[in-house]
């Protein structure tokens, strides 16, 4: 069986700082992705996780190291083709949400869609904001919203152009434990629905233990990789 | 809508208050370049249409010329309008006034009649050479009093003018005399050929046919008046030239003088003060727009982190860019231009009311400056995308991420002393603004401009000034006598008796004589001309060369390039055949003349290739000077009295008692100085009024940019409010804020006005010597209204925000 890898780092570091001050956030990381996986990774803050979740994203740069996404060294492209490759096949998700204050609920949404000049589909719009429980919001702006709700738009956001790989960094990290348990509900559905491929940052045990795999990182560097068994 | 275009105006829309503030920046600084040119526009204009009024719309005089020659001008391609009068005559008239002698007779062509200073009080312009145009003046002076249809008949004895020497010199000899019956269709306000006439009044009738034998006067208006130089240096090469004068005050005002430099002067000041203004609205367009930059560097970081590229990040900020300027460029139009048009309707109709047409303010509109407004807009516009696309396309989104604010900087140390000295609030404001630099930066470049604009046109404002004065009259004097040459001419003693006489009256404030005439230098045959002096011009003469009066009683100064005699030896002189011998006490090559005949600012040249020799009055008058009479060439004699009077007047009257007018002529200049009077009127209104308007616009804009960025930093204000601060805190965090920044910007600001001003001047003064102007008082003007500005400007919004 050829096993489809989506995501392969190679040797990834990263060092902020000068000579004298500096940190080195993530030290010579390498792993694989299998297409469709749900993956999360825990860590004691500080160790890397975002540093990690920022280059797999294209938007930081490694110091050393090479990131493949789809056999493509993400890396290696120019600033333009990155934003386009950013814009199909990745979807990101953070903490604080992120949204354009001036756009409705809507318009967030469809924004990597447009900027892509992508036509959209309606229904499947529909449908999107459905699953996200926010029928009865899309002309809402985002600070008429709960700090949930304006996560679920970004979710959306980061849905819209079905990317093969989404990355999220403590979505849930504001919210409370109900509302946190919806959004991973959501993340799994569309894992499933989509086979997008999902690497999510967190804090909380019981979130990690959803995951396919669970990778651990320590000072920059993995030390616990740990895969379900898969009936 | 594409979706950038539909983000590009979300923005604007969905945060009105930033949208506000930022076309407030921009209207304001459309409606300061659209009002500057509008106003300096409408005030050339008006300056133009009054000088065409009280001066003549003409750009050079002949006068004393024969006719084919006049007629000759009439076929010139170059020129637009050709006006000719003639001198038909004068008659004896007896009227109040004891000097003048009786009325002249001129006739003026159509083309005079319209283009020259005539302007009816009453009445009509003749239609024949039977009706007449008399003045006001006249009027007033008669024995019996006369009314418009009146006949007035007078003994004309007619005039002819005859020309010798190949043309270069003429005579005006007697021509018969003939009974004429006029009839007064108008009565007209005093022209400038009549003031300045000594000794007649003057008549104006139509010219109806050029008869050949009379002098005539031509006036010619060319098409261009730039073309006015090359013109007139062409006629100065012609046996005409003794004949030929300018209309400088039309020419300055159209921007083509030669005289005197002030067409270089016054084209540098109009060059100068387009970069200048340019340059500000570029500036601020830019600071406009910084504003808001800090914090749409959050949106663009979060568009670029769902996958927007700098082409698209790029297009946004362009659109943003141009939907400011169409919704700005209008208004900005509107108000800068409106307020020109209201101000000078306004104050026309007040002027109306007070000078009774005579001063004439108009709203002037050129297409081209509304075009300029908006071209240069639309490039300031785009110039200031520039640095937001630059900074846009770095945004990070990694800063997005973490939701980092704009603060990049280094924690800012502040030592310990500094810190109590502060206490907290203190402490506060230093970090603020060391942290936002670029927030506040648009507040101090805002509160820099308005500095650094009002010294520069309050600088600007006093060099027109300066400029305008020594085109329209000298201004330290108002009346001039003087010898008047010829056969018969007054004894150059009279005229010393006469002289003497005249100083001695109670107006007299100060006065000047010149007595110049022709030597020979008994060593080596050489000719040199001879000053006598006398006066406040001769005794500023002598300050300046260290020399004090009592040392030059019986002595003089020799002005020479390579002087045959030293300091202290006896230069021998030679006057009708009688040797002089004047002990030297001084050397000098540098030329008096401009100085001892009373230029407002003399240009001080090299003597060149003469020789000159000054000498006080004491000596001149016992020298039998070489006065020249029946002499055909004149110019190396003449005897002038320059008069600064309190009451010229009434001088005028007390030297027409024991002087023979015949002989002497009185140049009374009250009317050409109630004349500048008015002209300087009118440009205080327009200048002042337009050093009014700018500071106020540049208020507004100070205004804007503190409430706009007081509204930006709305959180970081309910953060402190949250954390327990007071508002008495709160006030005592603005006014540390707003001195540490406000002291710095109106020190740049007055810093580089008064730089930029010095440099103004100096360009200006390399063409001619002017007196250099320290606006002291508008500075301090200026910093106690800015201060107040920035302190309102600060609890205005604040008040607001607690209400919110
Ligand atoms: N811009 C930066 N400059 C310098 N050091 C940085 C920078 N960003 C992150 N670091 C450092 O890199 C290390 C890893 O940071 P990272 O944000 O990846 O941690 P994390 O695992 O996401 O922590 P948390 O769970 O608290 O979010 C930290 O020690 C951090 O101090
Ligand atoms: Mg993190």
């Amino acid at each position: 069986m050829s096993e489809d890898i989506i995501l392969k780092c190679e040797n990834l570091t990263k060092i902020y700082g000068n000579e004298e001050n500096k940190t080195i956030a993530l030290d010579n990381v390498s792993f694989n992705v299998k297409r469709g996986q749900f993956i999360s990774i825990i860590g004691a803050s500080g160790s890397g996780k975002s540093t990690l979740l920022h280059l797999l994203g294209g938007v930081d740069k490694p110091t050393s190291g090479s990131v493949f996404i789809n056999n493509i060294d993400i890396h290696s492209l120019t600033e333009n083709d990155l934003s386009a490759f950013r814009r199909k096949e990745i979807g990101l998700i953070y903490q604080f949400y992120n949204l354009l204050p001036i756009m409705n609920v809507k318009e967030n949404i469809l924004l990597p869609s447009q900027l892509d000049k992508r036509k959209i589909d309606e229904k499947e719009l529909n449908d999107l904001i459905n699953v996200l429980g926010l029928g009865d919001r899309v002309t809402h702006l985002p600070n008429q919203l709960s700090g949930g709700q304006q996560q679920r738009v970004a979710i959306g956001r980061a849905l819209i152009n079905h990317p093969a790989l989404i990355l999220a960094d403590e979505p849930t990290g504001n919210l409370d434990s109900k509302s946190s348990e919806e959004i991973v509900e959501l993340l799994k559905v569309s894992n499933k629905k989509y086979n997008q491929t999902i690497l999510l940052v967190t804090h909380d045990e019981k979130i990690a233990k959803e995951a396919d795999r669970i990778i651990t990182i320590k000072d920059g560097k993995i030390v616990k990789d740990i895969e379900k068994n898969e009936e | 809508m594409n979706i950038l275009s539909s983000i590009a105006w979300k923005n604007l829309k969905r945060n009105k208050k930033r949208t506000i503030a930022t076309s407030i920046g921009i209207i304001v600084s459309v409606a300061l370049i659209s009002f500057i040119f509008t106003l300096i526009y409408s005030f050339q204009n008006s300056m133009i249409e009054n000088t065409k009024k009280s001066v003549g719309n003409y750009h050079i005089h002949i006068d004393e010329t024969a006719s084919e020659v006049a007629t000759k001008f009439k076929q010139m391609q170059k020129i637009e309008k050709v006006g000719i009068s003639q001198t038909i005559g004068a008659s004896d008239y007896e009227t109040q006034i004891y000097a003048k002698q009786g009325i002249r007779i001129e006739a003026y062509d159509e083309t005079s009649l319209f283009n020259r200073d005539i302007s009816i009080i009453e009445g009509r312009l003749p239609k024949n050479e039977k009706e007449i145009l008399i003045s006001s003046y006249l009027v007033n002076n008669m024995n019996e009093p006369v009314k418009i249809g009146d006949k007035l008949t007078l003994d004309v004895q007619k005039v002819k003018l005859t020309i010798y020497n190949d043309g270069k010199d003429s005579v005006l000899e007697p021509d018969g005399v003939e009974k004429v019956v006029y009839t007064i269709t108008g009565i007209i306000k005093q022209t400038r050929q009549e003031a300045s006439s000594s000794n007649a009044y003057i008549a104006i009738t139509k010219l109806e046919q050029i008869e050949e034998a009379r002098p005539c006067e031509v006036t010619i208006l060319l098409k261009n008046p730039k073309e006015e130089n090359a013109f007139y240096q062409a006629l100065m090469n012609t046996n005409l030239a003794n004949h030929v004068s300018e209309n400088s005050e039309l020419l300055l005002w159209q921007g083509a003088t030669n005289e005197m430099n002030e067409k270089s002067q016054m084209e540098l000041i109009g060059i100068l003060s387009i970069i200048i203004v340019v340059a500000i609205t570029i500036i601020l367009i830019r600071n406009s727009f910084q504003i808001s930059i800090s914090e749409r560097m959050k949106e663009f970081g979060t568009l670029i982190s769902i996958g927007a590229n700098s082409k698209q990040i790029t297009k946004i900020v362009l659109l943003e860019g141009i939907i400011y300027a169409i919704i700005s460029i209008p208004i900005g139009l509107i108000l800068g231009i409106g307020i020109v048009f209201f101000s000078t309707r306004g104050i026309g109709n007040v002027l109306e009311n007070i000078y009774r047409n005579e001063l004439n303010i108009q709203f002037s509109i050129n297409g081209l400056f509304v075009i300029a407004t908006i071209l240069i807009t639309l490039l300031s516009t785009f110039i200031s995308c520039i640095k937001p696309i630059k900074e846009a396309k770095k945004a990070s989104p990694i800063e997005v991420i973490k939701q980092n604010n704009e603060i990049k900087n280094k924690d800012v140390k502040i030592s310990k002393v500094k810190s109590k000295f502060l206490g907290i609030e203190g402490e506060l404001a230093y970090k603020n603004i060391k942290r936002n630099k670029r927030k506040y930066c648009s507040t101090t470049i805002s509160i820099s401009i308005i500095m650094i604009l009002v010294i520069i046109v309050s600088g600007i404002i006093q060099y027109v000034f300066s400029i305008v004065n020594n085109t329209y009259m000298p201004t330290n004097r108002n009346i001039d006598v003087g010898i008047i040459y010829g056969y018969g001419q007054e004894e150059t003693s009279t005229v010393f008796k006469n002289f003497d006489r005249i100083k001695k009256q109670d107006s007299i404030i100060d006065y000047s004589i010149l007595v110049s005439f022709k030597g020979i230098i008994k060593e080596n045959n050489k000719s040199i001309s001879i000053y006598g002096c006398e006066g406040k011009q001769y005794k500023d003469y002598l300050d300046n060369l260290g020399l004090k009066y009592e040392d030059t009683v019986k002595t003089g100064i020799f002005i020479s390039n390579n002087p045959i005699v030293q300091e202290g030896q006896t230069l021998n002189i030679i006057i009708k055949n009688k040797e002089y011998e004047i002990p030297i006490i001084k050397t000098s090559n540098l030329d008096p003349y401009m100085q001892l005949s009373g230029f407002d600012n003399p240009k001080i040249l090299n003597v060149g290739n003469y020789e000159k020799l000054v000498i006080s009055n004491d000596i001149a008058k016992t020298i039998d000077i070489d006065d020249e009479r029946d002499s055909n060439v004149r110019g190396n004699f003449s005897m002038d009295m320059k008069i600064n009077s309190s009451n010229p007047n009434q001088l005028e009257k007390e030297i027409l008692q024991f002087v023979n007018p015949n002989k002497i002529a009185v140049v009374n200049y009250t009317k050409q100085k109630e004349d500048a009077q008015r002209i300087s009127t009118i440009m205080s209104i327009f200048l002042y009024g337009l050093l009014l308007v700018i500071s106020l616009i540049g208020i507004t804009n100070i205004y804007n940019t503190i409430t706009a960025n007081m509204n930006l930093r709305k959180r970081e204000f309910e953060i402190l409010k949250a954390i327990g601060m007071s508002n008495k805190q709160f006030n005592k965090m603005f006014t540390y804020e707003s001195l540490l920044y406000g002291l710095k910007a109106l020190i740049i600001g007055t810093l580089i006005g008064i730089l930029l001003n010095y440099g103004i001047y100096s360009i200006l003064k390399a063409k001619q010597n002017m007196p250099y102007y320290f606006p002291i008082v508008q500075i301090i003007i200026m910093l106690i209204a800015t201060i107040m500005v920035i302190h309102i400007s600060t609890k205005v919004t604040w008040n607001k925000q607690e209400l919110d």
